[in-house]
């Protein structure tokens, strides 16, 4: 597997926004948890990450923060996807050192 | 080399595996959650259950229309929300083909925009008005027996005629503001267009949670104890006694409050428990998330048989609507046979039913 196409596609999936549904049967297939994202979390602020996915929904990130809430982050933040890139380069060192 | 889902999956794997603390001591724990069943066997067994729901719902409720219309006159108090109540399941089951060919589509909105608002308008309007009948015959049926029993009949009928176009513009109300912000959009994560409603982003929390709040409202919490407590108090007006007849109107009383119940119950409780996680009232849980997920599917999948089940239990279960029923069917074939003058409804008596009831070995 080419860690390139690891790297843009862990990004692509950062860029994607989340959809909005409703419960109809026709559009209830997009049903999604986070409907709404905030983008102001500080890093600092977070306790844990979750990242979701499932059918017919973005790339969904949830932190649950030290005070106990739980919100959903936008996927563009930047933070996060410094983070993202930075785990990418760590996993990508990993499996180079496995050769 | 093409991207697919399963390198995707595999980042999400490799990012829960990997140690985050040596990239932020703050963040001590991140989780992975996937999909814990196929979207599409899901969507595809929720297709056949529709099917089976058109089939039914669409030719029992057009028999109830139709022998409700060919009825010369009024033959039981609540003989007009009956029908009303039959027309709107009608057009309910009657948009379930739309939807079906959706769903096999996983989700895919063909159709175009108009498609999607008039669908949806629709189901939404039948619905509500499907509910709201039900609502109003539990309590027209106490208030006759109890407090109107000697009200001319017809001040009675032009008030339910008053009645029903109401509750008609009721739910109209109650489905516009969903419609207005439907549209078939093409899906921000994959190709397929879907038909959903896309509310202003400055204010997307607070209509996702008032609609799906006024569905609640209107379509469980206050129909629901109307229709219990008026039965109830229906029933107790039917005193106890060795006589059959009335044991089976109570035991039928009972049925009405049940029926409506169970389909409506479990779809409102998962649409309410999606409010909450919506508003993150409650803690993300991976086991909820995928459970709530089937849920919603299910349940509202569920909820219609409702339009199966109101023609049952408040019309075949119903002796007039059976005598009704054999004379519609007796006077088109007597018609062809010159034997008019034998059914004469200004004549209807118990004498005439004994003798319709001697011709059925023919």
């Amino acid at each position: 597997m080419d860690l390139k196409v690891i790297v843009v596609v862990a990004l692509m999936a950062v860029a994607i926004h989340a959809p909005i549904s409703n419960a109809k049967p026709i559009s209830l297939v997009e049903r999604c948890w986070c409907r709404s994202t905030v983008n102001t979390v500080p890093q600092r602020s977070i306790r844990e990450l979750k990242f979701l996915h499932t059918p017919n929904c973005p790339f969904q990130v949830i932190a649950k923060l030290k005070n106990n809430k739980e919100v959903c982050i936008n996927p563009e933040t930047k933070w996060l996807q410094q983070y993202l890139k930075n785990a990418i380069n760590k996993m990508k060192k990993a499996q180079q050192q496995q050769v | 080399m093409s991207v697919n889902v399963n390198d995707f999956n595999d980042i999400l794997d490799a990012l829960g595996e990997l140690n985050f603390s040596t990239l932020d001591d703050n963040v001590s724990h991140v989780e992975v959650c996937h999909s814990t069943f196929s979207q599409r066997a899901l969507l595809y067994a929720l297709s056949v259950l529709y099917i089976f729901l058109f089939i039914i719902g669409l030719a029992a409720n057009a028999l109830v229309v139709w022998v409700n219309v060919r009825a010369e006159r009024t033959r039981y108090e609540t003989h007009l929300y009956i029908l009303n109540l039959a027309i709107a399941d009608l057009c309910v089951v009657a948009t379930l083909p739309v939807s079906i060919s959706s769903l096999l589509q996983l989700g895919h909105w063909p159709f175009g925009g108009a498609m999607c608002k008039i669908t949806h308008l629709i189901f939404s309007v039948n619905l509500f008005s499907s509910i709201f009948f039900l609502t109003c015959m539990s309590v027209d049926r106490y208030l006759s027996v109890k407090l109107f029993g000697d009200t001319p009949s017809q001040r009675k009928r032009r008030t339910r005629q008053i009645i029903c176009v109401g509750v008609w513009l009721l739910a109209l109300i109650a489905a516009l503001p969903e419609i207005y912000f439907l549209q078939a959009e093409k899906s921000d994560h994959s190709d397929a267009i879907v038909c959903k409603a896309v509310y202003p982003v400055e204010s997307m929390k607070e209509w996702t949670v008032g609609i799906q709040m006024s569905f609640f409202m209107l379509g469980f919490a206050i129909p629901f104890p109307v229709i219990a407590v008026f039965y109830v108090l229906l029933a107790n007006t039917i005193h106890p006694s060795v006589d059959q007849e009335r044991r089976i109107s109570r035991h039928l009383i009972f049925t009405y409050i049940v029926v409506f119940l169970v389909c409506w119950l479990p779809y409102h409780g998962a649409l309410l428990l999606d409010t909450l996680a919506f508003l993150n009232v409650l803690p993300f849980n991976c086991t909820l998330e995928n459970a709530l997920y089937a849920a919603l599917h299910l349940t509202q999948c569920f909820s219609l048989f409702h339009c199966c089940a109101n023609p049952i239990i408040y019309n075949f279960i119903n002796k007039n609507y059976r005598y009704d029923l054999m004379k519609a069917f007796i006077f088109k074939y007597s018609t062809k046979t010159g034997l008019a003058r034998l059914i004469d409804a200004s004549h209807v008596s118990e004498t005439e039913y004994s003798a319709v009831e001697n011709q059925g070995p023919l």
